[in-house]
């Protein structure tokens, strides 16, 4: 498999919220909060980039909500990051968008769970291995 | 053994008003990258909105989903495995009716070796390639 992708850059309506979600969300994902840029050095908005080995790769500006959301699918090593993630994300204030399972439609491996973030973006975590 | 970049980002959806009009830029646009059309469904198959997906071999990367226009616009980078990928994503889209928004260059204040280009989408999506080589030798 290889990585086509890069980096993303979404917009949140309010960062504070937005960093707290994500930081405990995707902390079961090894991602992490790596980069801060106030709006006095963007001279817009603020951004902050999550990511992982020193690389962010999920960048988020105070620019508005989005509408319609945006959907985004982080990859998990395993079932066990999955689940850990979807409890993660709920106990700080995500909504349900779908619980820990496999998603036969997608493919017999598809072991994926969905949590709303404070904005409603869809954010997925996937693990493709055979449990 | 896995690549470590290759767990973070497994796929994205972005939101257009005008699916057939953006599949067919980002068709033009990502060519260069060797990104294709992967996927396709139609709102009768998915029961909500239709939804086209880009990406290298066999799986969707990209997914664009007829759901009405997104603002504001989401920016998205693809790695480009040379410069001249970047230059052939950028010359394209402009060809394909895309706004330059940056043209092929190091963007030092990233990093020494970062070589980007950025091309806004007929939706005012901001799509960026970017290189971390060297210039490939002649």
């Amino acid at each position: 498999m290889t990585i086509e992708i890069d980096h993303i850059g979404l917009s949140v309506s309010d960062m504070a919220a937005a960093k707290a979600f994500y930081t405990a969300a995707l902390a079961p994902l090894r991602m992490s909060l790596l980069m801060e840029f106030p709006a006095s050095v963007t001279g817009d908005f603020d951004a902050v980039g999550f990511g992982a080995d020193g690389k962010p790769f999920l960048w988020l500006s105070s620019q508005g909500k989005t509408t319609p959301h945006v959907h985004l699918a982080l990859r998990a090593e395993s079932r066990a990051q999955v689940d850990a993630f979807f409890k993660a994300a709920l106990a700080a204030g995500g909504k349900d968008n779908g619980g820990p399972g496999v998603r036969e439609i997608y493919h017999p491996n598809y072991y994926g769970a969905f949590v709303l973030d404070p904005d409603g973006h869809n954010i997925e975590a996937v693990c493709h291995e055979s449990a | 053994m896995t690549n470590e970049l290759d767990l973070v980002l497994d796929h994205v959806t972005l939101s257009v008003a005008d699916l057939d009009a953006t599949k067919a830029f980002y068709k033009a646009l990502l060519a260069p990258l060797g990104v294709n059309v992967v996927g396709e469904v139609s709102a009768e198959q998915t029961g909500t909105v239709a939804f086209a997906g880009f990406g290298i071999g066999r799986k969707g990367q990209l997914w664009i989903a007829e759901n009405g226009r997104q603002a504001p616009e989401t920016h998205i980078c693809f790695r480009a495995r040379s410069r001249a990928d970047v230059r052939a994503f950028h010359s394209a889209g402009v060809a394909a009716g895309g706004r330059d928004n940056g043209g092929p260059g190091i963007r030092e204040n990233y990093h020494p070796a970062y070589y980007a280009a950025f091309v806004i989408d007929p939706e005012g999506h901001n799509i960026e390639a970017v290189c971390f080589e060297p210039e490939a030798s002649a």
